[in-house]
């Protein structure tokens, strides 16, 4: 589904000043897969991450998304993908405030061409279990709800893949396994889920962890039996 | 539908900012209302003034006033020019088949009126019996000048309301002596009330004598101040003028490049002086006006500004999960017209309820100019458009990456 190849990312801080953030990424992945990518503060997983979910673009290499090169296509078009088949989970959740859960979850489909958008609002928070809470705003939440809202607006469009980056950081443990169980159950229900982490224990609910250090990929290994989360 | 969701979307964050989309339309909804105020009572300022003028200067009325090129509409200074006569009028009337019936008139502008112990300064003007038809104001009791009263130059006047007023409080004037300049009159009529006339001054406070007594008796001149004529047909107003100014000044001798000594005023003049003098209020009020919508729209601008700049983050997420570039522009824009707009309906509003409490009180009619109503709607759209304009790009070019950190 998405193909990276020969990635290089390369910020310009000043006129004679450049940060390499990717070197050389070559990375694929396939439907219905559950991937962590997993590095430091500053490996460049957060950039691995918004390339890949169409958010910024690579310096240089090539990376297709479902066969199309995704450096040929133009910022509206780029925006119109995001909008049908990518699902974005945020550490700090960006849920708009004094707004209902409903309005929040309805926001994707706001810029889409979907009609039934209600319906389909109400039916992504059933999903997450909030079907009781629709009429309340981020305030009335708590954390691990408001994620869970965040996830429904990931889910409403129907995406092909979600990027959760470090979706549990701003949680306590136990509303973070919540959230990690409802990402297992939605890759049983064949999504593809990209978690983007620091956290080795919660890489573990993957099947797969891609591990980042100073831009490069460092390992990629399978994971024999993920750790199931409750 | 999809443009109407990204309205709809819109409308709500102006609901989630309530207090400060109330800022922003208070502004706007102040100039506005000032605005329609403004042009609605300068409307209805014009329209009496005009009404008043042409109840004692119709269309087809001609002033001629002793003095050239002066400043029109004043009244020349006692005694300067002394070559306008009635016969210069009974002249033209008699050359012109245009002119219906014409009037001389003198003036004294202050003098001292007694009654018994009570005493006043005001001022006296001489007539003919026709100034009745020809200023169209006569007699509300008693009677008016008559031809016989100029025959014999007699010592009679007839006295404006505010002066029955003030020197007959409760005795009737008609028939009374009143001292003018020492003088004795008998009183035998009350003038019709009028009012103020355009230049303010209260023309219930005059006092008429017949033509004869006021050059004869009164003030030992020849000449009159002014005449008015009035012609058959509007329409030949142009011809009829010229005629009456070359008659003039061959009778004054008058020859080559010297200039009138007379001047000749018309309805058309005396409007566009009217005009010229409201033209001040006109303009320089909405410029007032116009001045607050500055500032109403400096302040919407800038709490768009502070607006896009607090709401970073929803603007990113909104570009991440599919807004595009100009989905943004279109929803800020929206919201800074909308607010703006609506400030200007709600201050259309206002000013009228505005006008109806001002115009009630200046006792004016009550106009609200279609033209105030179309630019209470149009200049807050366009500085909408123009204070969301730079906040709008600001949030479309924002980078989600940069804002979702």
């Amino acid at each position: 589904m998405i193909q990276l190849r020969n990635i290089h990312k390369i910020y310009r801080t000043s006129a004679d000043a450049e940060v390499p953030a990717l070197v050389d990424v070559s990375l694929g992945i396939k439907e219905g897969e559950f991937l962590a990518v997993v590095g430091a503060s500053g490996s460049g997983k957060s950039t691995l991450m918004n390339i890949l979910g169409l958010l910024d673009r690579p310096s240089s290499g090539s990376h297709l998304f479902h066969g199309r090169e995704v450096g040929q296509l133009t910022i509206d078009e780029l925006a119109t993908i995001r909008n049908q088949r990518l699902g974005f989970v945020f550490q700090s959740f960006h849920l708009l405030p004094r707004t209902s859960a409903l309005e929040n979850v309805e926001l994707p489909l706001i810029y889409s061409d979907r009609s039934d958008i209600r319906a389909a609002a109400k039916a992504a928070l059933a999903k997450v279990g909030l079907a009781d809470r629709m009429t309340h705003s981020p305030g009335e939440l708590s954390g691990g709800q408001q994620q869970r809202v965040a996830i429904a607006r990931a889910l409403v469009n129907e995406p092909d893949v979600i990027f959760a980056d470090e979706p549990t950081g701003n949680l306590d443990s136990r509303a973070g396994l919540e959230i990690m169980a409802i990402f297992q159950t939605l890759n049983r229900q064949s999504k593809t889920i990209v978690l983007v982490t620091h956290d080795e224990e919660l890489a573990q609910h993957a099947q797969r962890i891609v591990r980042i250090s100073d831009g490069r990929i460092v390992e990629d290994q399978k994971v024999e039996r993920p750790r199931v989360a409750q | 539908m999809k443009t109407a969701r990204i309205i709809r979307s819109g409308f709500r964050v102006m609901e989630r900012f309530k207090l400060r989309t109330a800022f922003m339309m208070l502004g706007i909804l102040v100039g506005i209302s000032a605005l329609t105020i403004i042009l609605s009572i300068g409307r209805g300022t014009q329209e009496k003034v005009m009404g008043s003028i042409e109840e004692i200067f119709d269309a087809s009325s001609i002033m001629i006033s002793a003095g050239g090129s002066r400043m029109m509409g004043r009244p020349p200074a006692e005694g300067q020019v002394t070559t306008l006569t009635i016969d210069d009028l009974r002249a033209l009337a008699e050359t012109i088949p245009q002119i219906r019936v014409w009037d001389p008139m003198q003036m004294m502008p202050e003098r001292e009126v007694k009654y018994r112990d009570q005493s006043a300064r005001l001022r006296i003007l001489g007539h003919s019996p026709r100034a009745e038809e020809v200023w169209n104001r006569g007699v509300s009791r008693g009677e008016f000048i008559s031809e016989e009263h100029v025959a014999a130059s007699a010592r009679v006047a007839l006295v404006g309301q505010v002066v029955v007023d003030e020197l007959f409080p409760d005795t009737d004037p008609l028939g009374q002596q009143i001292r003018i300049s020492n003088v004795p009159f008998r009183v035998i009529g009350v003038l019709e009330r009028v009012g103020p006339d355009p230049h303010g001054m209260n023309r219930d406070l005059e006092i008429y004598v017949p033509i004869s007594t006021a050059m004869r008796r009164m003030l030992n001149v020849d000449h009159i101040v002014a005449g008015k004529l009035l012609i058959h047909d509007p329409e030949q107003m142009e011809d009829v003028t010229a005629r009456i100014r070359e008659i003039l000044r061959e009778r004054h001798h008058l020859t080559g490049d010297e200039p009138d000594d007379f001047s000749i005023m018309t309805p058309i003049e005396v409007k566009e002086m009217i005009q010229r003098a409201l033209g001040v209020f006109n303009l320089f009020l909405p410029i007032l006006a116009g001045i607050s919508l500055l500032v109403g729209g400096g302040v919407v601008a800038n709490l768009m500004l502070i607006s896009v700049s607090e709401r970073t983050a929803e603007i990113g997420l909104r570009k991440a999960v599919g807004a595009r570039s100009r989905d943004v522009l279109l929803q800020f824009l929206l919201e800074s017209t909308t607010i703006t707009l609506v400030g200007g309906i709600v201050g259309i509003i206002v000013g009228i309820g505005g006008v109806r409490l001002v115009a009630g009180m200046m006792r004016i009619p009550i106009t609200i100019p279609i033209q105030a109503v179309m630019l209470g709607i149009l200049i807050p759209s366009v500085i909408g458009i123009l204070a969301g304009l730079m906040p709008a790009r600001r949030a479309a070019a924002l980078d989600p990456v940069e804002t979702l950190r």
